[in-house]
């Protein structure tokens, strides 16, 4: 009897030892996956800049040509394109990786940096030699051509090699804990010791879980914005929440992009499936996207070129996506539609409806299909919303009740945007964890920019647009006239242009503008402050701006402390009818 | 993204360079350049069709003036377009720009006053 007892105990240990080196190998495997993902998506980010390289040296031919367009930094993007480029293939570089991919990499590392030298040297030529470069040029792009293929091939098995790695760790999952039931049960009739062996089993399996959530989390993060950005004019909320119980990794993402134009990019996308598989074609056309508003295409025609992106190297997907140019000055607009849902407008009244609008095909759906970007006009004080499927479409509830249902709660007034969204999340999904994926997007372009204005900016001459157009409106609406407005943005750009030249060195520095107007007065006041250390103009023709404010503005102080300097510029409005806001239509179609 | 441009166009002996959009420290190097290499040695001047410049600041005197300093090292002319009522005037004439370099606001009137002239 006790030899039974023996061989039982004996038994159960064995099981146990097992079961322990089982998880341990599931918990290496998901750290592959892991691994996996992210080399993805350095992978895909070299991608895009790979492409940019292209798009760079056919920029420098065309300005060594002369006579065309001129970018603001040419050679800038170059060598910015060429660094992000090797940065992320020395990040590949770093990773372990299993076996077969790690050799597969190796090969085409010298060709990547091959490439990379070959559009530097190229660009170089362009600007010396540009006859010489027109000629090179067919030939490196058909370097870039076949490299293309290779890297797509690559992405592609990175891809394929986390689906089967996480595959496979499921299944060994799965046996392991059945193991785990069995020799618990054996454990409990056993003898006490094993207690102590089933602790340990327990933290193995508590690392590992802990372990997987790790790998959803860390793609999660990399693939949604980290936070909203702050723009003047422009108040945003946005919820996402993942959709399923446990680690399934989601296809919804959106994106929120200031361009320097003053406007902003908004997305709000949806890839079928919720697989890793999914998650990085996410990530591929996110990164596309980003890099089509980046060349400043207009919404259908990114949707154009994301469409063949997208039937080109991930044949078997489909996405729907949503990609809006919001302008606040304008109160304008611009959508593309690939059978996303639409955004809903709510009026300042409450009046919630969706935007109408053409709804064309998904992307990865239909070759040659046809987006176009609408114009749409908006209200003052409307708020947009953008939304993917899971927060309407629910078991046993029809999506036309569901849509409804968004409409009154987005109608339902609230605290702030923030507020609104809870609200929405609260009344359509609860507490519960949704069945799908949940994103949402609130946006409110402001009707005004109140009285006092306060931005701060980085001090970089990009900035400049972004800063005059923000001004503009900031005055119309304190009711400056043309010439008033043009004479005060000329000024404050001149105190900006002397804080991004002067103020600072190469580094992380920003300046702050601040504008006010005294109503009775009818008197504005702009305020520049930078926080470095003053230098004087070098060279000639430069000095000129102080000169330029004084003429523009009725006073002027400039005030220079250790701590940094301080233009203080006031100007009296001439007295006239201040500009009115009425009577903008709601929804003016415009195609362009 | 930008927010200027430069076309030429004209003949040998007067090139037009017309620039449009909004100048600014940003963009005011690249603007230079180009303008500069449309004038060969020959050219008796060039005509700068400010018509389509929506934006100019200190940082667009310093073009005009860097243009007007190189041309005159070459014994060449420098004259320029800037329609009537343009809000860009104002800044122009505060940077004393119409003392020194003649201003008309059409585009035939200046090639027309140059051809004369010269």
């Amino acid at each position: 009897m006790a030899l039974i007892g023996i061989t039982g105990v004996l038994l159960e240990l064995v099981v146990v030892h097992t079961t322990l080196s089982g998880l341990q190998r599931v918990d290496a495997a998901y750290a592959d996956v892991g691994r996996i993902a992210l080399t993805e998506r350095y992978f895909q980010d070299a991608d895009q800049a790979h492409d940019a390289l292209h798009a760079d040296v056919l920029q420098a031919l065309l300005e060594g040509q002369g006579g065309t367009a001129l970018p603001v930094d040419h050679n800038g993007g170059l060598k910015l394109d060429a660094a992000s480029f090797r940065a992320n293939l020395s990040r590949v570089g770093e990773v372990t990786l299993p076996g077969t991919l790690a050799a597969g990499l190796q090969v085409l590392r010298p060709m990547q940096l091959r490439y990379v030298a070959a559009a530097e040297n190229l660009a170089e030529l362009a600007h010396c030699d540009p006859a010489a470069a027109r000629i090179q040029f067919s030939a490196f792009t058909g370097v870039f051509v076949q490299l293309e293929q290779a890297q797509a091939a690559i992405t592609a098995r990175l891809g394929a090699e986390a689906n089967a790695t996480q595959r496979r760790a499921a299944r060994d999952e799965r046996m392991a804990r059945l193991r785990i039931t069995a020799a618990s049960l054996a454990a409990l009739v056993g003898l006490l010791g094993l207690t102590l062996l089933l602790n340990r089993l327990g933290r193995a399996i508590a690392a590992m879980a802990a372990r997987e959530r790790g790998v959803a989390e860390t793609l999660q993060h990399s693939l949604l914005p980290e936070a909203l950005p702050h723009l003047p004019g422009v108040r945003l909320a946005a919820r996402y929440l993942p959709g399923g119980a446990g680690t399934q990794v989601g296809g919804d993402w959106y994106d929120v992009i200031p361009l320097r134009t003053g406007a902003v990019a908004l997305v709000m996308g949806d890839v079928a499936g919720h697989d890793l598989r999914a998650a990085s074609v996410m990530g591929q056309l996110r990164n596309a996207l980003r890099a089509y508003i980046a060349e400043g295409l207009a919404p259908g025609e990114a949707m154009v070129r994301l469409n063949r992106l997208c039937l080109e190297q991930a044949p078997d997907e489909m996405a729907t996506c949503l990609y809006a140019v919001l302008d606040p000055v304008a109160a304008t607009l611009d959508v593309a539609n690939a059978g996303h849902y639409a955004p809903i407008v709510v009026d300042e009244a409450g009046w919630a409806q969706p935007l109408e609008q053409p709804v064309c095909p998904p992307v990865g759906a239909v070759r040659e299909a046809n987006y176009v970007t609408v114009r749409h006009r908006l209200a003052p004080g409307s708020t947009l919303a953008l939304f993917t499927d899971g927060l309407v479409e629910r078991r046993g509830l029809p999506v036309t009740e569901g849509l409804l249902r968004l409409e009154r709660l987005l109608g339902t007034p609230a605290a702030d945007l923030d507020a609104l969204c809870d609200g929405v999340i609260d009344g359509l999904i609860g507490t519960d964890a949704p069945a799908d994926d949940v994103a949402l997007l609130v946006v409110r372009p402001s009707a005004s920019l109140g009285s006092q204005l306060r931005v701060d900016w980085p001090a970089e001459p990009a900035c400049l647009v972004e800063l005059r157009r923000t001004l503009e409106r900031w005055l119309t609406e304190a009711g400056a006239d043309e010439f008033e407005r043009y004479d005060m943005v000329v000024a404050c750009s001149e105190a900006a242009t002397n804080a991004i030249e002067h103020a600072y060195g190469p580094g992380d520095a920003r300046f702050e503008v601040e504008c006010s107007v005294e109503p009775q007065e009818r008197l504005v006041t702009i305020v520049v402050r930078d926080r470095g250390q003053w230098r004087s103009a070098r060279g000639r023709d430069r000095g000129r701006g102080l000169q330029l404010v004084e003429g523009l503005m009725d006073q002027v102080a400039v005030v220079r402390s250790d701590s940094g300097t301080e233009v203080r510029m006031s100007r009296k409005l001439a007295d006239g009818a201040a500009t009115s806001h009425a009577g903008i239509p709601v929804q003016e179609q415009v195609r362009v | 993204m930008t927010v200027a441009a430069v076309y030429v166009e004209g003949d040998a002996d007067w090139p037009v360079a017309q620039l449009t959009g909004e100048i600014d420290l940003s963009n005011v190097d690249d603007l230079t350049l180009a303008v500069e290499a449309a004038v060969s040695n020959r050219a008796l001047g060039v005509v700068l069709d400010l018509t389509g410049v929506t934006y100019l600041d200190s940082t667009g005197l310093r073009l005009i003036f860097r243009m007007l300093r190189k041309l005159q090292d070459r014994q060449q002319v420098l004259r320029l377009v800037v329609p009537d009522g343009a809000l860009i005037l104002r800044v122009l004439r505060l940077g004393g720009v119409p003392d020194v370099i003649s201003v008309s606001s059409r585009l035939d009137e200046a090639l027309s006053g140059a051809r004369g002239a010269s």
